[in-house]
């Protein structure tokens, strides 16, 4: 009966030692993270939002010229997302993006990106596709005096 | 006292398992309503796959993007197992599948270019409740087994200081990358500023006019996060700290329409929930004696006119 009790007893101690070598290196990865940035291994990532200093407050909105000549709103809810990050993430990513209150870098094959947006959208409304897709950008200084900047991209269905 | 045994003490220190048994009813409860309140997670997986950019753990345990059935099964399945862990039914296999699930379908969420953080909490709270003896009060199991749990555990006493930890590096993570961002002249970076002006919240709209105002809640926001190590103190302090916490939460949701509830909800690990859940307990029983006690003089007088 003692042996048995002094077992359980054992396993307890190795359980509970296994559990705070597990909890170490969950908080040394925590801390990792926090120090190196970046995205981190979602759940163990940096709290890292509205860090980044900032110029000015940019807002985007994606517009479409069907072939029938309907303007259309293109939205998040047009490609399945109920929220704006993943499109604007997309944006930011693969067509254009105003970095601070004066740069507007666009990327590499940002039109073909911009055509790959129409091409879903016009998958869901083959009645009437989109004959053109503008991706309409607007930056707004936060400093007083400085004008805002206002750019557009746009592709054409070939 | 060695290093080694603050550690042990820091972490293992036992509480009464009723403690650890009311977080599980709250996170359960939250993480059940942010689950079945959101289909994001079923339409992602529906958009085409240009979007799909594999991070974290789905990248580095290098799955195929699921089939948006298997996606839609597997929410299901999740918003099962939190309803038994809410109401504690078979509450550590509930548990054991929830936090999983839970991870895999939050950093899948995540593979769209989005990093979700109000659901990390929950997250790691779910793992250490999952671990700890959750289920041995204030549930279904307790009442089969016809006994409640009055003792204390050191792995519920774990499982609470996980959730607190979890909690506080939040708040002081945000603070590190803004001070390494920006300094201690965050505030006036119009990170805040721009923030207010690109979710456009009708409030958030009017109060990115006044410069000034922005800048003194930037940094009252700052210094909360980078004194969120007060929670661990207890008394007023920690009260102080953490009423401050859930206005700032609801001033988000306000002005940013950022809702962090979960992260407000788990600041309660703080807490001898216990203490809480008796005297609710109790004030239940006495008002139900109170809607009895009316009808015991009228029983009687019946009983005497009879006579």
């Amino acid at each position: 009966m003692d042996t048995m009790l002094g077992r359980a007893g054992d396993l307890r101690r190795a359980g509970l030692a296994l559990l705070s070598a597990i909890t170490a290196a969950w908080v040394v990865a925590l801390v990792a993270v926090a120090l190196g940035g970046g995205s981190g291994l979602w759940p163990i990532a940096p709290f890292t939002m509205f860090a980044a200093k900032r110029g000015a407050a940019v807002t985007q909105r994606l517009e479409g010229v069907t072939r029938g000549g309907a303007r259309v709103a293109v939205v998040p809810g047009d490609f399945h997302f109920t929220r704006s990050f993943e499109l604007r993430h997309y944006l930011a990513t693969r067509v254009a993006r105003m970095t601070g209150a004066r740069r507007w870098t666009v990327r590499p094959r940002a039109r073909r990106s911009l055509g790959v947006l129409a091409a879903i959208w016009s998958r869901s409304h083959p009645r009437d596709p989109l004959a053109s897709l503008t991706l309409d950008v607007r930056s707004r200084p936060l400093s007083s005096g400085a004008s805002p900047r206002h750019e557009t991209l746009t592709w054409y269905a070939p | 006292v060695t290093s080694l045994a603050r550690w042990q003490r820091f972490w293992f220190s036992p509480v009464p398992v009723r403690r650890v048994a009311a977080l599980r009813v709250l996170i359960a409860a939250v993480a059940l309503a942010q689950v079945a309140g959101s289909t994001s997670v079923t339409g992602q997986a529906r958009a085409d796959g240009v979007f799909y950019e594999p991070t974290g753990l789905v990248r580095v345990l290098g799955f195929s993007r699921p089939a948006p059935e298997l996606v839609a099964g597997l929410r299901i399945a999740l918003i099962v197992c939190l309803a038994c862990a809410v109401v504690g039914l078979l509450t550590r296999v509930a548990l054991g599948i929830s936090a999983p699930l839970f991870i895999w379908l939050g950093a899948l969420a995540n593979s769209y270019g989005k990093v979700d953080h109000g659901a990390i909490v929950l997250a790691f709270a779910l793992v250490a409740l999952a671990v700890a003896p959750a289920g041995r009060a204030y549930s279904v199991d307790a009442l089969v087994r016809r006994g409640g749990a009055h003792g204390e555990s050191r792995l519920a006493g774990w499982a609470m200081r996980v959730v607190m930890v979890a909690v506080a590096y939040a708040y002081l993570s945000a603070a590190f990358a803004k001070l390494r961002a920006a300094g201690l002249g965050w505030p006036g970076g119009g990170a805040f500023q721009a923030a207010l002006l690109e979710h456009a919240t009708p409030l958030g709209l009017r109060l990115a006019h006044h410069p000034r105002l922005v800048e003194g809640l930037a940094a009252a926001a700052l210094l909360l996060e980078a004194t969120a190590w007060l929670a661990f103190l207890r008394g007023r302090v920690r009260d102080a700290w953490c009423v401050a916490a859930a206005s700032f939460h609801l001033g988000a949701l306000a002005l940013l329409g950022v809702n962090f509830l979960p992260q407000v909800i788990a600041l309660a690990a703080f807490y001898d929930l216990e203490v809480g859940a008796e005297r609710v307990r109790a004030r239940l029983s006495d008002a139900r004696a109170r809607r009895t006690w009316p009808r015991s003089p009228r029983r009687t007088s019946r009983r005497s006119a009879c006579a």
